[in-house]
């Protein structure tokens, strides 16, 4: 194999593979990036047998051939060299790769490409994309959510609903849970009745961290292909496969609470505000703080205490839009800043029902009067 | 041949010809699912086992399928998921699945954790090796001995190993001391390490389980602990009955042991009682224990006795007259250990004086030990293991009355004086508040020929007689 490309276009690739590459030891290989020439480019891959990776980049390929070397290794090296170079890429028939530039010269001992685990490829054209930016946007509030309890498989990844022309993504780790609204656009209308009879997967968190690194600010869509056992997904011209987390999710939609009985509108500075001052005093006391609610009096009271250290007490104004009768609650402040933190605008809406009941936290459409229904979070409060 | 006959067959073939991490990586999960027509479709769990199956190992598949069926010409390969079925988060129809999201539970566990200093200095133990699974490989199924005392918890315990969580889940072994059930136990660790060394085993005993339990509450990880233990795909708990009257040890060990058993996960346990005979274990627990399969090992016989200080011999590489040995295996009854410990005995000394070990030397040898064993036991010594087995005072059993909860305990007390003290009977019975001797006689006639026909006063027998000789076992109680 012999070529010639940029740094630039290497350093971007192997930031999106290095995270991919196996640390099982088990199969070393599993460590190493393969790198193949294809069609005019170069090829580069990386797996660890539960997530796959394939970019290619652009370059002069003078000689065919593949070759597959330690992935640590190689991006130590690339990272270092200044940009703007142009790399001369060769390998030998005992699978040494020599990389050099006028004044920086490498040679590191690879395995042999035929080796390397055969990643999946979707080769068809994609049946649907959705806009990268707010893909990004939603599932980076989402991940927070996710459990991290192996012993719970399916809660380690986030769930994924097709309906009509929007999938709703969710994450929860069975104390709190988030649920985002993405619309689609359906590329092919044979699609649709796949969708139909398969609505739904699980999409192990890690998946969607890697797709979070590849996509860029410039980047506006998403392709994905739902397959047998296996998702796909194009950003870019960069090829992610996954599995797909085998369980079944829990029916979420039925915690959610169709209706409230007490709904406030609250400034999210005040109320962040707020609930860092008691988070502080209340990290003795298992993250327990209160609020409680006047709507008479307009204004919503944040507590936490703890004997060794002492104790605070918040006022904040509250614009109640539903419900008259005073409402105390007690939560983990963590989850309920948590999803504070995740919502997007000036003002926040706290919905809920009774102490024992889920509450929902939502953003609030000032000049409408009505709650953004894209995006919810629910909590549950601590049962006294 | 059926499919997963065939399989199995063709996995063993491969095996040999490729390495073991790859075969591990990519044959891992994967079964025949249809064969028709000289196709064969293959289940993997992966597309990347997909891919590696049909495009790299295709032809080594192809031949072992071949060797055992020559109409096969194709082969396919699919992903399959096999469903994983987690009772927890079933929905039963009509009821409601509310498991999704609950609250953070307000025990009295977190207050209390609030109030010690935090520590952040020390690890739990088990984070520093992954591969600590406390097995020693001396114990093994090929060298324990089988004789009819144990033979079912052998098999139970052999079909667990080959079968993990699928069948007799969870498996209880009782029996005395010194019987082979640490044996037992570590040979179905050892076996399943043999056959699946990706399984995550551990064995541990219930002591330093809870030294780790009460570890992890102190540097505030119980997190990190109870997520350890869920982990596990056979998990074996050895001397269970120690966390009797441990209250918080059980009701963790009572949450790691749904976590597994929902998931299908393998629990063994041992005790040296059954689980309705473990004073304070919590109802939950014993019902849970009782729910999978229960085994005894019994005290061997002298046939067994025999085989296994033939064994040991065996295993020793060294010579011990048949005299000398029926001796051994005549006197020490009770337990194997001890059976080794006199058998080590014999063969120091005659080692040691340089002389072969003869029987006549044998007896002399022994003498000291077997004495101990018969001569240390007073009468008073029953009267006390008597009276804290049931319960009662020694005035109980002296006085008169015939109330069916005295008649018994005072009839077994009569029982063990003659076999295990060889007292007269009319001595037993003055012992006994002046009774006749017929008295005597008959109480032990009625125990002789009861004993063998009901399995609980056969049990009881022996758990007092464990008292009786290992006085140190009933401190627990």
């Amino acid at each position: 194999m012999k070529l010639f490309c940029t740094q630039e276009n290497l350093q971007r690739i192997l930031s999106y593979l290095e995270r991919v590459t196996g640390r099982q030891t088990s199969l070393p290989i599993l460590s190493n990036v393969l790198f193949e020439t294809e069609k005019g480019q170069l090829k580069i891959s990386a797996t660890n047998l539960e997530i796959g990776v394939i970019s290619c980049i652009g370059g002069k390929i003078e000689k065919e051939g593949r070759v597959a070397v330690p992935a640590k290794l190689l991006a130590n090296f690339i990272y270092n060299i200044p940009q703007g170079e142009v790399l001369e890429i060769e390998s030998d028939e005992k699978n040494t790769l020599h990389i050099s530039t006028p004044s920086y010269q490498m040679k590191m001992k690879g395995l042999d490409g035929k080796d390397f685990p055969i990643i999946p490829q979707y080769k068809e054209s994609y049946p649907l994309s959705f806009s990268a930016q707010q893909f990004k946007n939603s599932i980076t509030k989402l991940l927070s959510c996710v459990s991290t309890n192996t012993s719970r498989i399916e809660l380690t990844g986030v769930h994924i609903l097709f309906f009509e022309n929007n999938f709703y993504v969710a994450a929860t780790d069975s104390f709190r849970l988030a649920e985002e609204k993405i619309p689609f656009s359906l590329l092919q209308e044979t699609y649709k009745e796949t969708l139909l009879k398969n609505d739904s997967c699980i999409i192990p968190a890690n998946t969607l961290q890697e797709i979070l690194r590849v996509i860029t600010p410039e980047t506006e869509q998403v392709f994905m292909v739902v397959q047998e056992g296996q998702l796909f997904f194009e950003i870019d011209g960069v090829q992610v496969i996954s599995r797909i987390i085998n369980g079944k999710y829990p029916d979420y939609k039925q915690i959610i609470p169709k209706n409230f009985s007490f709904s406030g509108v609250l400034l999210k500075n005040d109320f962040q505000r707020a609930l860092k001052i008691a988070s502080t005093f209340s990290s003795y006391n298992a993250n327990e703080i209160t609020l409680s609610f006047f709507p008479q009096e307009k204004h919503c009271v944040i507590t936490s205490q703890s004997q060794e250290i002492g104790e605070n007490k918040t006022t904040i104004p509250i614009e109640v839009s539903q419900g008259a009768t005073p409402l105390t609650m007690t939560f983990n402040v963590k989850y309920i800043l948590d999803g504070v933190n995740t919502i997007e605008g000036e003002t926040i809406v706290f919905s809920a029902n009774t102490p024992q009941t889920p509450i929902a936290l939502q953003g609030w459409n000032t000049e409408k009067k009505e709650k953004k229904e894209e995006a919810v979070y629910i909590v549950m409060p601590i049962r006294k | 041949m059926t499919n997963e006959e065939l399989w199995r067959a063709v996995l063993g073939q491969i095996e040999l010809s490729i390495s073991k991490a790859n075969f591990i990586t990519w044959f891992k999960n994967t079964s025949i699912l249809n064969n028709q027509d000289g196709c064969v479709v293959i289940g993997v769990p992966n597309g990347f086992a997909k891919e590696w199956l049909e495009n790299k190992y295709n032809l080594y598949i192809l031949r072992a399928l071949k060797s055992f069926d020559t109409t096969i010409h194709t082969i396919r390969c699919v992903i399959s998921q096999e469903k994983i079925s987690h009772p927890a988060i079933q929905t039963v129809d009509g009821v409601k699945n509310i498991d999704a999201i609950q609250a953070p539970e307000q025990s009295g566990f977190t207050r209390k954790k609030i109030l010690e200093k935090p520590s952040f200095g020390a690890q739990i133990s088990h984070n520093t090796t992954f591969h600590e699974t406390n097995l020693h490989s001396r114990y093994t199924f090929e060298n324990f001995i089988v004789a009819e005392n144990n033979e079912l918890a052998r098999a139970a315990c052999y079909a667990v190993s080959q079968n993990l969580g699928l069948v007799y889940n969870p498996l209880f072994i009782y029996g005395g001391v010194g019987l082979g059930k640490t044996h037992l136990l570590q040979s179905i660790g050892n076996e399943v390490m043999k056959n699946f060394p990706e399984k995550r085993i551990k064995y541990i005993n219930s002591e330093r389980f809870t030294t780790e339990l009460v570890d992890s509450i102190k540097n505030q990880k119980i997190d990190k602990f109870k997520e350890y233990y869920q982990q596990m795909d056979l998990l074996i708990i050895d001397d269970v009955q120690f966390l009797s009257g441990r209250e918080k040890t059980q009701n963790e060990f009572f949450h790691i042991f749904n976590a597994l058993y929902q998931l299908d996960k393998q629990i063994v346990i041992s005790s040296d009682r059954p689980p309705k005979a473990i004073p304070t274990l919590e109802d939950r627990l014993r019902s849970r224990f009782e729910g999978g399969m229960i085994v005894d090992i019994s005290r061997p016989n002298l046939e067994t006795r025999i085989a296994i200080l033939e064994s040991k011999i065996l295993e020793k590489g060294v010579v011990l007259d048949k005299a000398s040995l029926h001796f051994i295996a005549e006197h020490i009854t009770q337990n194997i250990r001890e059976l080794e410990g006199a058998l080590n005995r014999v063969l120091a000394f005659s080692e040691f004086h340089k002389v072969p070990a003869s029987l006549e030397n044998t007896k002399k040898i022994l003498s000291q030990l077997i004495e101990n064993n018969k001569k240390n036991i007073k009468s008073d010594d029953v009267f006390s293991v008597i009276c804290s087995f049931y319960d009662l005072q020694k005035e109980d059993l002296i006085k008169k009355g015939r109330k069916k909860e005295i008649v018994h305990p005072r009839q077994v007390m009569m029982y063990l004086l003659r076999t295990e003290l060889e007292m007269p009977f009319s001595t037993i019975g003055d012992l006994l508040g002046g009774r006749d001797h017929t008295t005597v006689l008959h109480a032990f006639e009625k125990i002789e020929k009861n004993k063998n026909i009901h399995s609980r006063l056969k049990e009881e027998l022996s758990s007092l007689l464990e008292r009786l000789y290992y006085s140190s076992v009933d401190t627990t109680v």
